[in-house]
């Protein structure tokens, strides 16, 4: 699905075609719930946040501009609920444990046992990095949003999300290290 | 090149955001150093398993959740949430410095709240409530005085050409012939009531997002209500553990003036052991010295028992030598 796509949903939907927005919600409501369960590590958190985002860009449609990505900028909206609630709770929630992963997809029995214990162990590093570490991290490598659109989501400048982006992988790769040893 | 710059170029190559000349440099300096051929495979894999993570599934009814709550395009209201400070224009995120906090936290804060609920969804939800409710109570106040007018059920062929949704009550099209201002028994009916089918089919939609609004709107007290427990239930928890802290100090202070009355009499017990030790060296000491005496004594006593006898024989021995 491209940014074409999504611009013409979005037109559909304005001149009454409700069920193009829902399309809209059945294409991106993964991708948000995964935004937002990243930063919050909470299911519930990241289920309220994901529909809150949706009538969020209902209520702004209007202030909506089309040289952005719609994809970038309902990101944006994401993150910034998800740092909203964050905020408001006044502390990190511990990582919920009852979050269900994604099947792997492949034929091979023992390769997607292998590949799911990689996958878990990465996950746990990466839900044990500071929200800002998991939030450019989901950005860059979950939404493969470009620096620069990061850099819009974010509000800060394309060197700043590079250097944050070096830091925390290096700051995943020495928790992956340390759990390994362990 | 320096280590960090050298892992730098290996996270824009493995990016994907690396220029070519830039690439090719790495490409070299891996080719020369197998320690940072080494270095390079360790990222790529880190690399590998972030992109290779699979999204976590969100929870089974969540689309169909947000697909309840989407209005169509002529009811969307101009604000969904009331809160001014959260338009968008104005978000601040990281990084800027310019957190915005639309509404304060901590824990006095959440209580605040809870006490005067934030006027957001709930106030959207009851002013698209009313609202719903009252164009409901509208529209069948109309359909019934229609359905007086015309008679009902209609039949299929008054309702040709009408596009509405199945299973609903439709009236036929109102036309002039059908609508009769004012000259039947009930209430009169206003000329605003015109097209029958779709004010049928607005007021049953709008009833059941009316419906949906009030199901919304009970979750919202729910939830704040589910989060006035956890406050409370961490207050509570809070002065549970003050309470178990000060216990806590006050055995400690307890422990201590004990342990200190048991150094006390320890000390004590030693004094006293001492001085039973004193006294039964003074009483040895005494002893001997008796003992002492009493030999002097048997000593002297044998020494003028050997005097005396001494001066026997010598008298003796004058005796006899006198005889002679």
């Amino acid at each position: 699905m491209s940014d074409a796509d999504d611009q013409a949903s979005l037109a559909a939907y304005r001149s009454g075609d409700r069920d193009a927005f829902i399309g809209l919600v059945e294409r991106y409501h993964r991708p948000v719930y995964n935004a937002a369960f990243t930063i919050l590590r909470r299911v519930d958190d990241a289920s309220d946040v994901t529909q809150t985002v949706f009538l969020r860009v209902i209520e702004r449609l209007d202030d909506y501009d089309p040289h952005y990505r719609f994809f970038s900028w309902l990101y944006r909206i994401a993150v910034n609920e998800a740092l909203d609630v964050l905020r408001r709770n006044g502390r990190e929630d511990p990582l919920d444990d009852d979050a269900e992963v994604a099947d792997l997809d492949g034929c091979d029995p023992e390769a997607l046992l292998q590949q799911a214990q990689e996958s878990d162990r990465l996950r746990g590093c990466l839900m044990r990095l500071p929200t800002g570490d998991r939030t450019v991290l989901t950005l860059r490598h979950f939404s493969d949003l470009s620096y620069d659109e990061i850099a819009v989501i974010l509000e800060i400048d394309e060197k700043t999300v590079k250097s944050r982006l070096f830091e925390a992988r290096k700051r995943l790769r020495r928790l992956m290290i340390r759990i390994e040893v362990h | 090149m320096q280590a960090d710059r050298l892992t730098e170029r290996m996270h824009a190559v493995l990016d994907g955001t690396a220029t070519p000349e830039q690439a090719e440099a790495l490409r070299i300096a891996l080719a020369d150093d197998p320690a940072l051929a080494s270095e390079f495979a360790t990222w790529a894999a880190v690399f590998d398993g972030l992109s290779r993570m699979p999204m976590a599934h969100p929870p089974e009814g969540l689309v169909a959740a947000i697909a309840t709550a989407v209005p169509s395009v002529r009811e969307r209201p101009a604000k969904l949430f009331s809160d001014p400070d959260q338009l968008y224009p104005g978000h601040a995120v990281l990084g800027s410095g310019k957190a915005r906090t639309s509404q304060p936290f901590g824990f006095q804060a959440i209580l605040g709240r809870l006490r005067t609920p934030a006027p957001t969804r709930e106030s959207y939800a009851m002013n698209t409530n009313r609202k719903f409710l009252a164009g409901g109570v509208a529209a069948i106040v109309a359909l019934g005085i229609a359905a007086v007018l015309v008679g009902a059920p209609p039949k299929s062929a008054d309702t040709l050409g009408t596009v509405v949704p199945a299973e609903r009550y439709r009236a036929p099209q109102a036309g002039a012939e059908a609508v009769k201002l004012g000259d039947q028994a009930g209430a009169p009916v206003t000329s605003g009531v015109v097209d029958n089918a779709a004010v049928t089919a607005g007021s049953v939609e709008a009833a059941a997002r009316a419906d949906k609004a009030n199901a919304a709107l009970s979750a919202d007290k729910a939830n704040a209500a589910l989060t006035a427990d956890k406050a409370n239930a961490a207050l509570t928890a809070d002065k549970a553990s003050a309470a178990m802290t000060a216990d806590k100090a006050s055995a400690a202070m307890t422990a201590d003036k004990a342990s200190a009355a048991m150094t006390a009499d320890k000390a004590s017990a030693a004094m006293t052991a001492d001085k039973a030790s004193a006294a039964m060296t003074a009483d040895k000491a005494s002893a001997a010295m008796t003992a002492d005496k009493a030999a002097a004594s048997m000593r002297a006593d044998k020494a003028n028992a050997a005097a005396r006898a001494d001066r026997a024989n010598a008298a003796q021995r004058a005796d006899k030598a006198a005889t002679n």
